[in-house]
């Protein structure tokens, strides 16, 4: 208890301390309720006391924004990483943040609805004590869902994004900025499982209709349990640590309220040895006994078992039991060879169709390079670098003179190397010049 | 040894298919200060967070001051105080209410004013956590691990990313510590600070322990021997360096050669002496008197630097 309320303590004076909070927690919600009771109301005392629920309900829902991002920023800081090694429970770390944000919210509230009162002459504030059930239970409430996306969330980024997210169902399909009857039917259908809408509907029937806790009881019976659920899955997510990973039986709690999207595929942790790949060219079997229409073999070979015309006469009567009309025969023959396969299949001109293949006899036989093409050749390749070199800003001869410079140096360190151990070069293999040659290009 | 205050026996960490830690056994002694000494990535910051609570051992039988962290680790964490690494503060919190706070979640608390004046942060008590310089922040740190007047001290690599002057303040605290008889787990990958504020060293690679005593046990444990370092133009045999005039053992380390000598100036003339034989030329020389460094090169093969 002694834990809780220091800590409880410490965030209040951080809170104060930080220019970001006032802004969020006290310049933005008195923004939004001048806005409302200025504008839209036009100061009627009457319909500013109809806003006054759905102007506090922003003020109170805002809760989760700030303190998910304090509890990410203390555990990416290794804040947290320091509790943890003290006897602080997380229970007393999440607790404190409620209780400081309960702490820090209320004077916004008082300070609406002193201005109602004073500046816009509300003639009454309604049913007082469900004012303050509801802006209680709502605080913990959506200060739980905070501690929910602190947990669920690894960075600042994340947790901003995830805010977003949250934040924009929660002001428009609550009732808090568009009136429910506005809505489509599907968005009301939503609304009605929105704990934000049992908070806009409690807060107005509260102000405006002074309505009893007992009348409101669905109302803070749901925040209730709401608050109470999701303060326990925010307990079981809680982590300390930047790097720790939520706890596995923990990530079933987290789809209660948010699902984080988890984007490691099976391949990041796969080990080779366990890689165990199939092929895609293994498909499964089908086999048709007779094709329902005449069919075309698009690509076969015949040089190795049909050699005579009874093998012919074979191939054929195969080959209309199971109704192919036609075949490509792909002979890999040129010449005379080829010849002889036109005459073997002569008797079937419609059934077969012969490829001839190329000729590579020659393609092994010398000739003569022609020697002035090459040179032509040569040229133009030498006369590309030179232009390249130019338009580079290098001298081409000086840095040819510098490759030769350094071809002479990596030899001769080579030739030394050979001779400090008793070596000679022409002596010595082609695969052991090529090793130091490898050695002293490295080194150089 | 079953009255040590710290016991760790065979213990084992994993993360995913990665052992980090893999059967390491050690026990600490009342009034001791005994250091992990490792390169980075060794399993030192885990080991420690177990013995602190932190983390959950795959296995292993661990003690801290007759408790074990995982079971006991409410009572444990009143017992301990901690310097751990990458570790912060919230940037407005004051110093003086820094120690406040920490101390209040103990049952047994110290003066956070007496603390104050011998970290030497007094002139600091209302400054803001984000406006301290780092060895501010470092000092501050060890003034909070001791708040609660700890049995044990862990301290993880208290002196990484200081500078110099700063690292030897961080020294003359802790040695004033190991003077008051403080028991202190310290973790760290210099040589030098394992050797001036160790009673006793555990050298720590792969998961493993490698070697463990005091430091002059464990350089004693080396030969007592002179090092001699000496880089060559050419490439020489370890074998060749061996047989050289007072030569206890010769072994090549990321291209440069470590020779240890009984007898210095012989080896020094005889190496000289070889190289002139061979046409091969003394690029460098290097004598040191032989420290835990060397014991590393010795058990691995590498040096303990990155």
């Amino acid at each position: 208890m002694n834990n809780f309320t220091n800590l409880t303590r410490m965030r209040i004076q951080l809170a104060l301390r930080n220019k970001m909070f006032f802004f969020f927690s006290v310049i933005f919600p008195l923004g939004m309720f001048f806005i409302y009771a200025g504008i839209f109301a036009k100061g009627d005392p009457q319909k500013v006391s109809y806003f006054l629920g759905p102007v506090i309900a922003l003020n109170v829902m805002g809760s989760f924004w700030g303190l998910s991002a304090t509890l990410v920023m203390f555990r990416e800081q290794g804040i947290l990483r320091r509790f943890h090694v003290t006897p602080v429970s997380a229970t007393d770390m999440l607790a404190s943040s409620l209780l400081a944000n309960y702490a820090l919210t209320l004077p916004t509230v008082f300070v609406e609805l002193a201005c109602a009162r004073l500046v816009f002459h509300v003639p009454n504030l309604g049913n007082l004590l469900s004012l303050a059930v509801l802006v209680t239970v709502g605080t913990v409430s959506f200060g739980s869902l905070g501690l929910v996306v602190a947990s669920v969330t690894n960075t600042m980024q994340e947790t901003q994004v995830l805010n977003q997210l949250i934040w924009l169902p929660l002001i428009f399909l609550s009732g808090a900025t568009l009136p429910m009857g506005y809505l489509p039917k599907v968005a009301q259908g939503i609304a009605v499982f929105l704990p934000a809408t049992y908070l806009v509907s409690g807060l107005q029937n509260a102000l405006y209709s002074s309505f009893s806790v007992w009348q409101l009881s669905i109302q803070v019976f749901s925040l209730a349990c709401w608050a109470i659920l999701t303060f326990f899955v925010a307990a079981q997510l809680f982590r300390w640590e930047p790097e720790a990973k939520i706890p596995r039986n923990a990530k079933l709690w987290a789809a209660a309220t948010a699902g984080p999207a988890d984007d490691s595929s099976p391949m990041d942790t796969l080990l080779l040895k366990d890689y165990k790949p199939r092929s895609t060219l293994v498909v499964p079997e089908t086999a048709v006994a007779r094709a329902r229409f005449p069919a075309i073999d698009v690509h076969t070979h015949s040089m190795f078992d049909v050699k005579t015309e009874a093998d012919v006469d074979a191939w054929v009567r195969t080959l209309d039991e199971v109704g192919v009309e036609t075949v490509i025969v792909t002979t890999d023959a040129t010449g005379a060879d080829f010849d002889r396969q036109v005459a073997l299949f002569a008797k079937y001109p419609k059934r077969f169709r012969l490829y001839c293949s190329f000729d590579y006899s020659d393609i092994e036989a010398p000739g003569p390079i022609d020697q002035a093409r090459a040179e032509e050749e040569m040229g133009d390749l030498l006369f590309a670098i030179t232009n390249l070199s130019r338009k580079l800003g290098i001298e081409p001869e000086s840095a040819l003179r510098r490759a030769n410079e350094k071809f002479t140096g990596r030899f001769d360190a080579m030739e030394r190397a050979f001779l400090s151990r008793g070596q000679s070069l022409p002596d010595a293999t082609l695969e052991q010049m090529e090793a130091e040659w490898a050695r002293v290009k490295a080194d150089s | 040894m079953a009255n040590s205050i710290l016991q760790v026996e065979n213990l084992v960490k994993r993360y995913g298919d990665v052992e980090a830690v893999r059967g390491v056994s050690f026990n600490v002694e009342e009034g001791q200060v005994f250091g992990l000494l490792g390169p980075n990535g060794a399993g030192k910051t885990t080991t420690v967070e177990i013995l602190e609570g932190l983390r959950t051992p795959d296995g292993g039988r661990v003690s801290v001051c007759g408790f074990d962290p995982q079971r006991d680790s409410d009572a444990l964490k009143h017992e301990i105080g901690a310097a751990l690494q990458s570790t912060s503060l919230p940037d407005k919190l004051r110093v003086m209410e820094a120690l406040r706070l920490f101390a209040s979640f103990y049952k047994r608390r110290r003066n956070p004013e007496e603390l104050l004046k011998r970290f030497g942060l007094e002139e600091k008590r209302n400054a803001f956590y984000s406006q301290l310089s780092g060895g501010q922040k470092q000092r501050l740190a060890l003034a909070m691990a001791l708040v609660n007047d700890p049995k044990v001290l862990f301290f993880d690599e208290p002196t990484a990313g200081l500078d110099p002057q700063v690292r030897r303040e961080i020294y003359d605290i802790i040695e004033e510590l190991r003077r008051e008889k403080k028991t202190i787990l310290m973790t760290t990958h210099y040589i030098e600070e394992a050797e001036r504020l160790c009673d006793r060293v555990a050298i720590v690679d792969h998961g493993k322990v490698i070697a463990l005593g005091s430091p002059r046990e464990l350089k004693a444990h080396s030969g007592g021997t002179t090092r001699i370092e000496v880089r060559l133009a050419r490439p020489e045999s370890d074998g060749a360096l061996k047989r050289l005039e007072g030569v206890a053992d010769a072994r090549e380390v990321d291209g440069a050669y470590v020779i240890h000598s009984n007898r210095p100036p012989q080896t020094i003339v005889s190496i000289v002496k070889h190289l002139e034989a061979q046409g091969n030329e003394l690029v460098s020389l290097e004598i040191a008197s032989p420290s835990l460094e060397d014991v590393f090169i010795e058990m691995t093969g590498r040096r303990l630097r990155d």
